[in-house]
């Protein structure tokens, strides 16, 4: 058959035709980078590493981590906006593991500035850098990364410690001693080798630093009650003379100030507009149709937004302070609202924190009010508080307690003969509610001195039961994470 | 690799021989009485090669006509020969004396609702093995249609079409026999006059500070429907299998009208009409909202304090709905010449469309044109099938933005009614209690336009190498060009803060595509015959876009027109750049046997750059057989029938739409870092790759009867299928601990099967006419394997969070949430429930499935899904005389939906945000106590549980979708007019359901298998008014 001459023929034609396919069927990639060609340029490694600096302070409006750290405790709540279904969620003790779905996350958000850490790390070798660099670049992901594991072993205990992007996907829970080692390591080293603020050019605000590595390995042995070694570190950072305490409490946080201060030992910079890193605290403080405050120190202006978040004071907080104190004059009682009327906010569970001055340049609810995460102040009460837990109340003590009440316009010194341990040890409890209000400070103060679940059980919230110190291991790492055992309770 | 590229061709080679050789082994030679010599041509007198010639006595004697036409056979004079060839009537000759006999043979009258369209081909209805259903233009729906998935949307058994969006151009999302994969496409190919084309969008996303969405306008409604001929949907593997790797979600062939010989025809079709919106949720008048909103406030347990009270309502307060939406306008008008001679013939079209959106602002225009041309020339046919089309959209904010970012229609059912559109200062009114924007300022600040452009067609050419022996190479090419200009004036809070938003975005996305195909007919004795085909094509997808945003501009004048006016220090920009490719082989063998038994299989092989390396082709058959029952006598001797088949196929197909890089490992733009105050580009790793990703395979078995009654006046078709996707494209939940959430792997099954029933039915004939076409479809959906993980909670919609659940058992994207039972009545009741949670009465009262006295996520049970389990679609068609009436109605049940309206009045996030007005106008109270309706004193008391019973509502329905009179004018002397019809259609005409959110037929979700109504684009009730002429 002459049909038969055809088809092969056909076919090997054909075949010719398309004999080039295996690279016609070769993935092009245009708009990515190859990881390969990446590290080995110091742009390339500079660049994964500033992902890691990508803070847990934005991870969203008014930083959900807000809601984890101070809406369970004894000073502040939520009634509006999803916020305030979430953080209701927070007030009751009611969380588990899937909600609020902020858990999940946050917990991811921190793993992905860890994966970045060990990215860095583990290519440094093939980056062109100098030596110089070099360490300190190993010494600021060094450091990003024991930040990040530190607020993980604060919120749930020890968790899967990964400190290389290989390895099994699965991974078990670090102990205790493991998690303690590790940050004692690894801060330590972070502040050999990190620089000093100001003293390599060009180094950017926001960076780590040595004072902030020294800082959290201040409060690394603060929470875990190491009480000299607290103590050694925080007159480490007071030796290196670097900081001080900004002269008025009333102005440290405002945007004009912040980046001068010689207060915040570590702060995240906070950018006005359009890239969602302000900071979205503020227009949740403000009360319904806020104009100003009675004292002209708040106002708002058409260029900022009225959140329906309503970030509220408990009285019983507003009414602990000194009258006096210019720490409780931050919170405002009363205010101007948009018609003229003067509106009072007292007994209602309804004073407004308003720590941070609103930045007049903030875009909607995006403000650039910097978010500190250590400061000079904390340094200081971290130490008078293990000079006592050593010693008793003593003269030095006292005297670290002073600077910070003396900023505050307590000027009258407490007296060394009134105070016994466990009295000073309250009243530094309570200094540091003032001091740190909503700074995310204060669960960890309350669990440190045993009162965490006793507070809100004194709050008259039936679900706050012991276990419920660590929140719940996010259901996603569960699922997918044989080895990892949830906490107990939950 | 090279065993790879060549194993495909060796074992396609190696069917096509096997095959070959059994064809040809059945043609054997006989043995000689006397020999007959003659010749075989057609009307035209032109020689016919290849007729088969059989004799009757001695069915083994079979010769074929030779290029001349001629012939010779052995036979005896008593014997009868049959001329057999395709397209032709077959011709029987009693040999009597005759030793030299010339044959004409004619052509077979082709009916056109007797040949379907299938992959690379067409078929006798007749002689179809697979489930294909061919919507003819006749049957398609009536009324206002931008998109050509609107033409067959509740027509065909087994297909869902969801209108993702009713605006102008709306997406419309298709769903063929339910969903088969979590993470890939589900929409089926579209291939358009032998091209697949690509739906994906060619800008995403909406500009800076404009409302994201998930429903973007209609990739395909650019195409003009009224050039559509017909629509055939492919269901079942056997008449999807030869598209391989993109056939795992159906196929859709859309078959665009030719010319055909005879004198030129002109037709003018126009109408035009109007669109009101119907059934919107009313919300809290002025009055009401003040007055429940201060009791609310007032009653101790409120967390809302005296300075949110409502004091005032200015000039009567404003019902915001009421003004964005209008009353809005349609217009079509289409020309289309077409005709042709014997060589020739020809289809060219011009067509205006233009659609208002009831959302005041947005719309639609479609200006396009079309030629379709062919032309036969001995052995050659030579085409060419082009159509060109500029879309111009007006868009307003449609999407799940919230707050300040919400789109116009969350604004204005949120939005304080008792407050006036503008201030003392003459300025859109801006509320000093919530953050949401004002309506009116949002649709008249926000401008976003675009523009696009997309050229499609293909080229081909035919050679007939042998009488039944075609090769065809076919090019095509689909060029797709969009523009979006978007602004934010000072109109606008944000506007206002930024001194205007402008953003560019622009982007080409282009596919390209080279076949070359070859089909081999031959006739056989008693009715048998044998079509082989075999192909290989290859084509390539690419795009890129580009777009950049500016702030900061002196005065909104000049919009995005001079962007280098603005802050420098505020630009923004990006772009990007891919592409995918694919090359495929392809071959299919029909072989009919004495008309009564018919097989077919297919098999195609698809390489694509999308697949891991030790992945790189995938391999996709299929078998079918039908058997056309009705000739035996058995079977008559019922009568029943007038007609019988029964099919059956299985088959694989497969889903590569799984987006490209997953095999290998990149970097790209991180979060973004501040540090001195600015930002600092960061690069994060993109995924984990995984070098084995390879195409979803579904395999899937059908069996059918096709079945005629009453001489086939009534025809019935039943079909049952089981579908079932493996190796499922599956973002693998991995621990979050590792820096990535998901792993891309291939794991996991998902099963669909379902009934489909097709009812086609004269009821009564004469003057009187009166058809009705049924189709009903059931349709279970089931996750059967999602690798070992327990369940997989996500997707979420506004405040609404983690609705969908993935768990083994349940449908795909099941909704997930809390049970409710009423409403706690007493402090009794409470304290006997010893609840632990802080409830209150009048207190939603969720069930405590678990009964550890508190309501937790481990409380969350099923409460719904989104694949509806039966579908129905009711075609009447009336006429008397000049008239003619055509009903149809559609139906589904077993469907729920969230109702995120319904959602946001159960948890308002701030005291001063509107609600629905139904749930608080009736609401619990101490001297009212409802069982129904909370207080709502303290609706977040209990923490965000909003996806619950009371939210997700079940969206069954009953619509009239549409109605159409039609009244026809034939003169017969009329020298201009050959026919003038004259038509009024209504759509959208009466809905019945329970479901209290403006639409259950909607699904702002934009994915087909998880319904969500975020506030979605009001439906419209249109009427229009037509005029058909033809010349």
């Amino acid at each position: 058959m002459k049909l038969r001459s055809y088809i092969p023929a056909l076919l090997v034609g054909t075949l010719l035709l398309f004999s080039s396919c295996v690279k016609l069927l070769k993935e092009d990639v245009y708009s990515q980078l190859d990881p390969e060609t990446s590290f080995k340029s110091v742009n390339g490694i500079e660049k994964v590493l500033f992902s890691a600096y990508n803070l847990p302070e934005f991870l969203g409006e008014g930083s959900y981590s807000l809601m984890l750290e101070e809406c369970t405790s004894d000073q502040l709540f939520v009634t509006g906006g999803e916020f305030g279904l979430d953080a209701t969620i927070m007030k009751n003790f009611s969380f588990d593991a899937f909600i609020p779905s902020k858990f999940p996350f946050m917990w991811a958000g921190d793993y992905g500035r860890i994966r970045d850490c060990n990215l860095v790390l583990e290519n440094i070798d093939q980056s062109p850098v100098d030596l110089t660099t070099k360490a300190r670049l190993i010494a600021e992901a060094r450091f990003i990364r024991a930040y990040s594991y530190y607020i993980l072993y604060e919120r749930y205990g020890g968790v899967p410690l990964r400190l290389s992007t290989k390895g099994d996907l699965a991974l078990a829970r670090a102990t205790e001693l493991e998690m303690q080692s590790f940050f004692e390591k690894e801060f330590s080293d972070a502040a050999k080798g990190l620089p000093n603020r100001g003293q390599i050019s060009g180094y950017q605000y926001g960076r780590a630093t040595k004072g902030a590595a020294l800082g959290y390995l201040c409060r690394f042995y603060l929470n875990t009650k190491q009480w000299q070694k607290c103590a050694d570190i925080a007159q480490q950072v007071m030796d290196l003379g670097i900081y001080q305490l900004w002269p008025d409490i009333t102005t440290l946080f405002t945007v004009v100030n912040e980046m001068s201060n010689k207060e915040y030992i570590w702060a995240a910079p906070a950018f006005a507009g359009i890239y969602d890193r302000g900071n979205e605290l503020l227009g949740g403080l403000f009360p319904p149709a806020f104009s100003r405050s009675v004292d002209g120190r708040v106002v708002f202006t058409s260029n900022m937004l009225r959140k329906a978040l309503q970030l509220r004071v408990y009285d019983s907080f507003y009414n602990s302070f000194n009258p006096n104190d210019a720490r409780k004059k931050m919170i405002i009682s009363q205010y101007i609202n948009s018609a003229g009327a003067t509106v009072s906010l007292l007994n209602q569970d309804n004073t407004r924190a308003f720590k941070y001055v609103p930045d007049p340049n903030s875009l909607g609810n995006s403000a650039g009010n910097d978010i500190p995460i250590i400061r000079y102040a904390d340094i200081l009460l971290s130490r008078a508080e293990a000079l006592n837990e050593l010693s008793g109340p003593t003269k030095e003590a006292l005297d670290l307690i002073q600077i910070v009440r003396n900023r505050a316009g307590l000027t009258t010194p407490l007296v060394l003969a009134s105070y016994t341990k466990g009295t000073l040890r309250d009243h530094i409890l309570n200094e540091r509610g003032w001091e740190f209000y909503l700074e995310k400070l204060r669960r960890q103060d309350l669990i440190r001195h045993g009162k965490f679940i006793s507070s809100a059980q004194g709050r008259g919230v039936a679900n706050a039961v012991e276990y419920r110190k660590l929140f719940p291991i996010p259901q996603t790492e569960i699922n997918a994470n044989s080895l990892c055992v949830q906490n107990p309770g939950y | 690799m090279k065993q790879k590229i060549f194993g495909p061709i060796s074992s396609k080679r190696f069917i096509f021989f096997c095959l070959l050789q059994f064809v040809f082994s059945l043609v054997s030679f006989g043995q000689t009485d006397f020999i007959i010599k003659g010749k075989v041509t057609n009307e035209n007198k032109e020689p016919l090669q290849g007729v088969t010639i059989v004799s009757k006595e001695n069915p083994n004697r079979g010769v074929t006509s030779n290029t001349n036409g001629e012939f010779s056979i052995q036979a005896k004079t008593k014997d009868e020969l049959e001329f057999s060839y395709v397209g032709y009537q077959n011709v029987l000759l009693k040999v009597g004396s005759q030793k030299n006999i010339s044959v004409v043979m004619i052509t077979t009258e082709v009916n056109l609702d007797d040949v379907v369209v299938v992959g690379y081909g067409t078929q006798k209805k007749g002689d179809l093995t697979g489930a294909v259903t061919s919507i003819r233009r006749k049957d398609m729906n009536t009324g206002v249609n931008a998109t050509l998935a609107g033409l067959v949307q509740g027509k065909v058994a087994g297909v869902q079409i969801t209108q993702a969006s009713t605006e102008p151009g709306g997406g419309t999302t298709i769903q063929i026999r339910g969903a088969g994969s979590i993470n890939a496409g589900s929409e089926p190919l579209y291939v358009v006059d032998g091209l697949p084309i690509e739906t994906g969008q060619v800008i995403s996303g909406t500009g800076a500070s404009i409302t994201a969405t998930r429903t973007p306008r209609s990739p395909i409604s650019n195409i003009n429907p009224s050039d559509i001929e017909s629509i055939e949907i492919l269901k079942d593997a056997s008449a999807t299998a030869i598209y391989g790797a993109r056939g795992a979600n159906g196929v859709v062939l859309v078959t665009t009208k030719k010319g055909s010989s005879g004198a030129m025809k002109i037709n003018y079709n126009g109408y035009t009409g109007i669109q009101e919106p119907v059934n919107m949720i009313e919300m809290l008048n002025a009055k009401d909202y003040q007055r429940i909103l201060n009791e609310i406030q007032a009653t101790p347990g409120s967390n809302v304090t005296a300075a949110e009270r409502v004091n005032e309502i200015q000039n009567g307060g404003t019902n915001w709905q009421d003004q964005i939406l209008r009353n809005a306008m349609v217009q079509n008008h289409g020309l289309s010449i077409s005709g042709g001679d014997n060589k020739t013939k020809y289809f060219a079209s011009v067509n205006y469309f233009n659609q208002n959106g009831v959302l005041i602002e947005s719309g639609f225009k479609r200006y396009d044109t079309r030629l379709n041309l062919q032309h036969k020339s001995n052995k050659f046919l030579v085409g060419v099938n082009f159509a060109t089309s500029y879309t111009h959209d007006d868009f307003t904010t449609v999407g799940y933005g919230v707050n300040e970012g919400g789109d116009v229609l969350y604004a204005a059912r949120n939005y304080d009614p008792t407050m006036s559109i503008f201030n003392s200062a003459g300025r859109y009114n801006a509320s000093s209690f919530t953050d949401t924007e004002n309506p009116l300022a949002l649709v008249n600040g926000e401008r976003s336009k675009a523009d696009n452009y997309r050229t499609l067609g293909t080229v081909f050419g035919e050679y007939t190498i042998l009488n039944g022996w075609t090769a065809k190479v076919n090019i095509g090419a689909d060029v797709r060009n969009s523009r979006r200009d978007a602004y934010v004036s000072r109109l606008t809070r944000d506007g206002f803060n930024n001194d205007g938003i402008a953003s560019i975005l622009s982007g080409t996305r282009n596919n390209y595509l080279g076949e070359f195909t070859s089909t081999y007919t031959r006739s056989l004795r008693n009715s048998s015959s044998f079509t082989a085909l075999g192909g290989i094509t290859y084509q390539k997808f690419s795009n890129s876009d580009f777009s950049g945003t500016g702030r900061g501009f002196p005065s909104d004048e000049t919009m995005t027109n001079n962007m280098e006016i603005g802050n420098p220090a505020l630009y923004t920009m990006s772009s990007s750049k891919n592409n995918n490719k694919l090359l495929s082989y392809l071959g299919r063998v029909n072989y009919s046997l004495f008309d009564k038994f018919f097989f077919t299989a297919s098999m195609r092989v698809d390489g694509s750059s999308r697949f891991g390396v030790n992945n790189k082709y995938g391999y996709f058959p299929s078998g079918a057989f039908a058997w056309k029952m009705h000739n035996y006598k058995f079977i008559q001797d019922l009568n029943i029938f007038s007609s019988l088949k029964f099919r059956a196929s299985i088959g694989r197909t497969g889903n590569e739409s799984i987006g490209n890089f997953l095999s290998i490992t990149t970097l790209g733009t991180g979060g973004v870092a501040i540090l001195d105050g600015g930002r600092v580009v960061t690069l994060n790793p993109l995924r984990i790759s995984n070098p084995d990703i390879k195409w979803e395979t579904t395999e899937q078995t059908n069996v059918g009867f096709d079945m005629g009654f009453f001489k086939n006046r009534l025809s019935v078709s039943v079909d049952y299928y089981r579908k079932s996707t493996f190796d499922m494209l599956f973002a693998l939940p991995i621990p979050p601990s590792t820096g990535f959430n998901t792993i891309t792997q291939n794991i996991g099954s998902i099963e669909n099967r379902g009934f489909e029933l097709t009812v086609n039915s004269k009821n009564l004939e004469g003057k009187f006419k009166w058809n009705t076409s049924l189709n009903l479809s059931t349709l279970k959906n089931r996750v059967t394997d999602i690798g070992g993980i327990q369940q997989i909670n996500y997707v979420d919609a506004g405040w609404t969070r983690q609705v969908a659940l993935i768990k083994v058992g349940e449908a795909l994207n099941s909704f997930y949430g809390y049970k409710t039972n009423g409403i706690w009545q007493s402090q009794e009741e409470i304290t006997a429930s010893k609840t632990r949670d802080p409830v209150k009465p009048g207190d939603v009262r969720y069930v405590d499935i678990n009964g550890d006295n508190t309501v937790n996520a481990n409380d969350r049970v099923v409460l719904g899904k989104s694949f509806p389990s039966v579908m129905m679609g009711l075609t009447n068609v009336f006429s008397y005389k000049n008239f003619e009436l055509n009903i149809f109605i559609d139906a589904v049940t077993g469907v729920s939906m969230i109702n995120n309206a319904m959602a946001e009045t159960y948890f308002p996030v701030s005291h001063r945000r509107n609600r629905i007005a139904e749930p608080y106008l009736n609401r619990w109270t101490q001297a009212n106590p409802s069982s129904k309706y909370p207080s709502f004193v303290n609706p977040g008391g209990q923490g965000g549980k909003m996806a619950n019973d009371l939210v997700v509502e079940d969206a069954s329905y009953i619509r009239i979708q549409s109605a159409q009179i039609n009244y026809q004018l034939l003169p017969k002397n009329n020298k201009v007019f050959n026919r003038i019809n004259f038509y009024i259609s209504g759509q959208n005409l009466f809905i019945w359901t329970k479901y209290r959110g403006q639409d259950p037929t909607t699904n702002s979700n934009g994915n087909s298998s998880l319904k969500i109504d975020f506030n979605s684009y009001p439906v419209a009730r249109t009427f229009i008014f037509g005029i058909e002429l033809n010349f």
